[in-house]
């Protein structure tokens, strides 16, 4: 887990109280989200914290985008499902995420992590930033650049996987 | 659509943590030299706290040092953001605790080892300039180093990389110990380095270490 990936330099400026609202009303959301992605909350949190920091660089033109919340789940996922993609490719490493923080939830998780993994990246994304981040079709279509149609035809193909893989 | 695949969902989220409190908010990124470490490099240096440091600035990135010749308070010199509390003090036969985790990064498995023997070379001779390189879990271990009139590090010896081995902290034989009283997150957060006396390999002593905002920090010590 690379925690909290926080740069604080000297050119730090006083941060915009928007984005300090922003980050305050999202980050557990976010990290719950991805939480399903990484098994380990605090590799979780450390996405989370990845997807603010680029939230925060471009916050100038995000705070005008049509939704900022849809933008930054979407890019926690991104980064989550990018670095599933990392640890399977070095599944004997010591640092992989084969570690499972003893919490209380796990049993819950460990089941939807493993269902998920039945999908493909794209329909991850799209289930959890669904049902695990409750984003609305329309704004996962928008932020995907898709049309809802699309969307909605990835979910229903991701919901037949994962009952199967959950009824099992 | 069945409810099985939403039963799940529902469940997870009721599971989810009431209150997961957000770290301090990210900063921007700047090329600019971290000013957080150097202000640990300078505790370091001023090894004693005879030099007062403190780090002045406007908030728009025109900070500067301040050096006085006046003792100083442990905070100007122990800042938070690099020397936060310990996260616990488990039971586990040691006066040392648990770290906190508060802007630890993940070790570089290329540069981890060179980094932690830079700090472990500049713990220097005084309570101090120990505690300026070791996380506020180690100070215990320290102070109580310290207690006595001698300092116990004035002899030790500058190590070389010929002169130690470094590793992820979970392949040394004290990382279930280190799971179980401090967490997972703890042990993957953790480098070891071990120095390898030549003449006694029996005195071997491992450090371990983490990185907080680019500051490497000993935690704990076997022996």
């Amino acid at each position: 887990m690379r925690l909290l990936c926080v740069a604080v330099m000297t050119d730090a400026r006083p941060t915009d109280g928007e984005f300090a609202a922003f980050y305050a009303a999202e980050y557990a959301g976010v990290v719950h989200s991805v939480a399903v992605l990484t098994r380990l909350r605090e590799e979780a949190e450390d996405v989370a914290q990845e997807a603010f920091l680029r939230a925060l660089t471009r916050w100038r033109t995000l705070r005008d985008h049509q939704s900022p919340r849809a933008w930054l789940h979407l890019t926690a996922t991104r980064i989550a499902v990018s670095r599933w993609r990392h640890w399977g490719a070095r599944t004997n490493s010591s640092v992989a995420p084969a570690v499972v923080a003893p919490t209380p939830d796990l049993d819950t998780r460990a089941m939807l992590y493993f269902a998920l993994k039945q999908l493909s990246p794209r329909q991850r994304q799209v289930v959890v930033l669904h049902y695990f981040s409750d984003l609305p079709i329309d704004e996962i279509a928008l932020v995907l650049d898709q049309a809802p149609g699309t969307i909605k035809s990835l979910l229903h193909r991701a919901r037949t996987r994962l009952e199967a893989e959950v009824e099992r | 659509m069945s409810g099985t695949f939403d039963a799940l969902v529902e469940r997870y989220k009721a599971e989810a943590e009431p209150a997961l409190t957000p770290p301090p908010l990210p900063q921007r990124r700047s090329k600019r030299t971290p000013v957080i470490a150097t202000a640990a490099l300078l505790a370091v240096a001023i090894a004693g706290g005879a030099i007062a440091l403190s780090v002045d600035g406007d908030g728009h990135g025109s900070q500067r040092l301040r050096v006085a010749d006046s003792p100083t308070p442990a905070s100007s010199v122990f800042p938070a953001s690099i020397y936060p509390p310990a996260a616990r003090f488990p039971d586990w036969g040691s006066p040392g605790g648990c770290p906190s985790l508060s802007g630890v990064l993940q070790p570089a498995q290329a540069t981890a080892t060179a980094a932690a023997l830079a700090a472990i070379n500049n713990r220097g001779t005084t309570q101090a300039s120990n505690r300026a390189v070791s996380d506020r879990a180690y100070w215990p271990i320290v102070d109580e180093s310290f207690g006595g009139s001698s300092a116990p590090n004035a002899e030790f010896r500058t190590l070389t990389p010929a002169d130690v081995t470094g590793t992820p902290a979970s392949s040394t034989p004290d990382a279930d110990l280190i799971r179980n009283q401090c967490g997972a997150a703890t042990l993957a957060a953790s480098w070891a380095v071990s120095d390898l006396p030549s003449s006694s390999p029996a005195l071997s002593t491992t450090f371990y270490l983490i990185d907080r905002n680019g500051v490497w920090l000993i935690w704990r010590t076997n022996p």
